[in-house]
């Protein structure tokens, strides 16, 4: 008999046939409770049991509400966006002191969750640019931090045009002209003494 | 459908790839909730648990490894949860002065041996339905072979053939059982 007749001989509750070839193999002798201990498994009415036919259906049932449950959210986060940026660009065409903006751009979140919303109403004057952003969805700066409006040339100088905590009406101010600096930007900045932009960049002019 | 591609659907988010792992787990599920919790409805509880879990947790799944490991992993927490559960209720209704904590009681012997009978169980799941009914006929109803013959309406030699042939096929499917333990 060999190893594999002997397990499945233990398998099987026919002790007697392998037990000559047990008591002469150490491996098999080695293991034979654990095929032993199966053998009782298989009479067990666990191993043998079916779920219900319903099981399935309760199953996908519920993972089907779930997941139209996270879908309805999300829908519902980007509904929100939409309502706070007609909000910001409805403000912004109301303000401006009567005077319409020169230009108008909207900031694209990188950091931050896109659900948030930040609008840049500008205006050209002779002592440079006068910036008012309309910030919606913006968690509030952390303890110790605060988020700054930076504007930058083509060849990589950096200006701040002020900053700010957290969402609302921000006004801002720059004695550079928008033409010389044309990137806007916004930075999480962490109040110490480095007064250059920190690496993390929150909203941005793409394209 | 293969299990790299099953748990890569599942992972982004295609709750229709749940079907699949249900279909190909969902026994060795149940039984390790049946075997340690000792109910059906209990175990159809702590069976839904794992998929559901599963199915929420599968975009951290590692698709290099096998989804049978995660799986049980995943159905033993979720028995024992249901079991924790049903010792607490238990405990209210008979308002249990014992003072023992249900959270950190000890788990009963039904919980021991859980993955090895995740192995027997889906190594029966891997023979044909052939050769279930004889294995079933034989060693779980205990009838001789002449009464699994009449039982399952085949020769009596058909059932010694096919019985040995069974238990050849569950040892080897064992086998790594038996390296990984010994």
């Amino acid at each position: 008999m060999s190893c594999d007749d002997a397990r499945a001989a233990l398998l099987a509750g026919d002790i007697e046939s392998a037990a000559s070839h047990i008591a002469s193999c150490r491996s098999c002798r080695a293991d034979e409770a654990s095929w032993r201990r199966w053998r009782e498994m298989l009479m067990e009415p666990s191993i043998w049991e079916e779920p219900s036919d319903h099981l399935a259906g309760r199953i996908f049932e519920r993972v089907g509400s779930a997941a139209a449950g996270s879908a309805a959210s999300r829908i519902r986060r980007l509904w929100v966006a939409a309502a706070a940026l007609l909000v910001v660009l409805t403000g912004a065409l109301i303000f401006a002191n009567g005077r319409a903006p020169d230009w108008s751009i909207p900031l694209v979140a990188i950091v931050a969750d896109p659900g948030t919303a930040v609008v840049v109403n500008g205006w050209n004057t002779s002592t440079g640019t006068r910036m008012e952003l309309h910030v919606a969805g913006i968690d509030p700066a952390p303890d110790g931090h605060y988020y700054e409006i930076w504007m930058t040339s083509p060849d990589g100088r950096h200006v701040s045009a002020g900053s700010f905590r957290g969402e609302g009406t921000v006004a801002a101010w720059a004695a550079v002209k928008r033409s010389e600096f044309p990137r806007i930007w916004i930075t999480l900045e962490k109040m110490d003494d480095n007064l250059g932009p920190s690496p993390t960049t929150y909203f941005d002019i793409v394209g | 459908m293969d299990a790299v591609r099953m748990m890569r659907r599942l992972a982004a988010g295609d709750s229709d790839a749940l079907r699949p792992l249900y279909d190909r787990y969902a026994r060795a599920v149940f039984t390790v909730c049946y075997r340690s919790l000792g109910e059906r409805t209990l175990a159809e509880d702590a069976t839904q648990q794992t998929f559901f879990q599963a199915w929420r947790a599968a975009a951290t799944f590692d698709l290099d490894r096998d989804p049978g490991p995660w799986l049980y992993a995943i159905a033993r927490r979720a028995a024992v949860d249901v079991y924790r559960r049903e010792r607490r209720h238990r405990s209210t209704i008979i308002t249990d002065l014992r003072g023992e904590d249900p959270e950190i009681a000890v788990l009963p012997p039904s919980f021991e041996g859980m993955w090895e009978a995740w192995e027997v169980r889906t190594a029966v799941d891997r023979l044909s339905s052939e050769e279930q009914a004889v294995i079933k006929a034989t060693v779980f109803l205990g009838l001789t072979h002449q009464e699994a013959a009449e039982s399952l309406g085949i020769p009596v030699g058909t059932v010694k053939s096919r019985t040995y042939r069974a238990h050849r096929r569950l040892a080897d499917l064992l086998a790594h059982v038996r390296e990984a333990t010994a």
